[in-house]
């Protein structure tokens, strides 16, 4: 390392005070300010900049809008300002900036002078950052809630599956027996209204079981829980589903079956509500490793290129988040006329960001 | 029980149909002789989709169930206006006899609902108030021991 003489280094620093991209503040013991860099200048509205360097105490409250701490994303509480001693070298600080608003940035804020109370303010635009980091974080969230959504609706399917219906089950079969004790015809008609009621009931409760989740996906897998689903459309809502599956092994990791169930689900309703069509295609197949749904049908279409759903769109934005969550992609091609067809494609070996076992 | 097959429904239909110019009659009953006692559409006039016969009703869910579950009548003048187009889905009848105006009345049978009829029309604000009242006059000698009555039950509780 070359030591460079006094004079050098005071010439260099004043280069990078000068030349930094980075906002540099000196403030005097009242917060007033002392110097600012022709960064700092930059990105402050030219109006206030002439007001803060006037030499007013707190100067930096003009523009500040808080710094982020555990409990808030911008607070003045416990300013890092007024104790510089006790706060971290460097923190996440918002200003009013000119032209583009409040923006992020990272700062450091250190004592340089004892003697003099001067202290140091270092800025740097982190808005990049902040956009990426919130995205993510956006998208790891949606993802858990997924999951969780998913979980808790497995546990109260398996509720009521297992425990509610049984019970119903077992009230239904007392009931006739009930009908062989002899009792006048009278009775016997009411009791057989009861049954009836109860059948109904005992129905609906499995519907709603199958609705949340279908058992079938846990235990004989995809191709079977597609088959009851399509069963019970066509009984619901009169939709014809031509299923076609050619999967070498009928069971996959849990998630898998989760996000090809669900995206075959979500993309089949929408087919029926938009599309306009009695006829929907579904074909499950396995190519180059990777697992293929795909959902097609003949109907009106639409414009992928037009962001304006026609529902709350969040089927869609599910979707993707569905499969991404696997690792796999999701591919849209639509037309108007021409039907549209969703298919997804999910990666069956192990090179997965998150993997989540449903089954267990 | 006994009664159902001695009535002529697809005559009464068709001849509801007639009298009160509509474009879709349709009777959903229960089948008691059916192990499920399956909820079906029976009986229409006037179709132009045959998706109805796949269709299995439940109580509670599209226009035959939730007149079937509350036992009371049921009557939208203006699907456009008054159902939201993505919900729609959830009326199949609504959707493949493409109705824009219906109304749907429950059928009693021993204080039970055992039936439900709808009538509809393929565009909008057909179906008035004073039709709709008509329907309800109508229906009650042309489908014999199953007509419409308001529940008795209910009808004491308000009074």
């Amino acid at each position: 390392m070359t030591l460079l003489n006094n004079n050098q280094l005071t010439n260099m620093l004043h280069k990078l005070y000068d030349n930094t991209t980075d906002a540099i503040f000196f403030f005097g013991a009242n917060g007033e300010i002392l110097s600012t860099n022709e960064a700092a200048k930059e990105i402050l509205e030219p109006a206030l900049y002439e007001k803060m360097i006037q030499g007013e105490a707190q100067a930096l409250c003009l523009t500040c809008r808080g710094f982020t701490s555990e409990d808030e994303q911008m607070t003045c509480v416990s300013c890092f300002m007024q104790k510089p001693e006790e706060k971290l070298s460097s923190f996440q600080l918002y200003l009013e900036t000119k032209h583009v608003g409040i923006q992020p940035y990272s700062a450091t804020y250190q004592m340089v002078d004892e003697e003099q109370q001067v202290s140091v303010l270092m800025l740097r635009n982190l808005t990049r950052q902040t956009q990426t980091s919130e995205v993510l974080h956006q998208k790891l969230r949606i993802q858990q809630v997924i999951l969780a959504q998913e979980n808790e609706r497995k546990r109260i399917s398996r509720e009521l599956h297992d425990s509610v219906a049984q019970e119903m089950l077992s009230s239904l079969v007392d009931l006739r027996v009930l009908k062989y004790m002899g009792m006048n015809e009278k009775a016997l008609e009411k009791l057989r209204q009861t049954e009836g009621s109860l059948m109904r009931l005992l129905d609906e409760i499995r519907h709603l079981s199958v609705e949340l989740r279908p058992a079938v996906l846990d235990d004989f897998g995809l191709e079977a829980a597609f088959r009851t689903h399509i069963k019970n459309l066509e009984k619901n809502y009169g939709l014809y589903v031509h299923f076609e599956s050619s999967l070498k092994s009928s069971r996959y990791e849990g998630a898998i079956e989760t996000v090809a169930y669900r995206i075959g689900q979500e993309a089949i309703l929408n087919a029926m509500k938009y599309a306009q069509v009695e006829d929907v295609f579904l074909t499950l197949e396995e190519v180059d490793g990777q697992l293929r749904i795909k959902v097609a049908d003949e109907g009106i279409g639409f414009d992928v290129n037009d962001f304006t759903p026609q529902g709350t769109g969040l089927g869609m934005f599910g979707m993707r988040e569905r499969v991404e969550l696997v690792g796999g992609s999701l591919t849209i091609i639509s037309s108007l006329q021409e039907g549209t067809t969703v298919q997804a494609d999910i990666p069956l070996k192990k090179e997965r960001a998150t993997s989540e076992n449903h089954n267990s | 029980m006994t009664e159902q097959p001695t009535i002529n429904f697809q005559l009464a239909i068709d001849e509801l149909k007639e009298t009160l110019q509509a474009d879709f009659i349709g009777l959903a009953l229960v089948d008691f002789k059916k192990y499920h006692h399956e909820f079906k559409w029976r009986y229409v006039a006037g179709n132009i989709s045959l998706r109805y016969r796949r269709i299995v009703l439940h109580s509670g869910k599209g226009v035959a169930g939730v007149v079937f579950k509350t036992g009371k009548p049921l009557k939208i003048e203006n699907v456009e206006q008054l159902v939201d187009e993505q919900d729609l889905y959830n009326y199949p009848i609504v959707v493949f006899e493409k109705l824009k105006s219906f109304g749907a009345l429950p059928l009693f049978q021993n204080d039970h609902v055992q039936g439900v009829i709808l009538i509809g029309y393929r565009e909008v604000n057909q179906l008035t108030f004073d039709k709709f009242e008509q329907f309800k006059l109508a229906v009650g000698p042309q489908l014999g021991p199953l007509h419409m009555k308001e529940r008795l039950k209910d009808d004491v509780i308000e009074q």
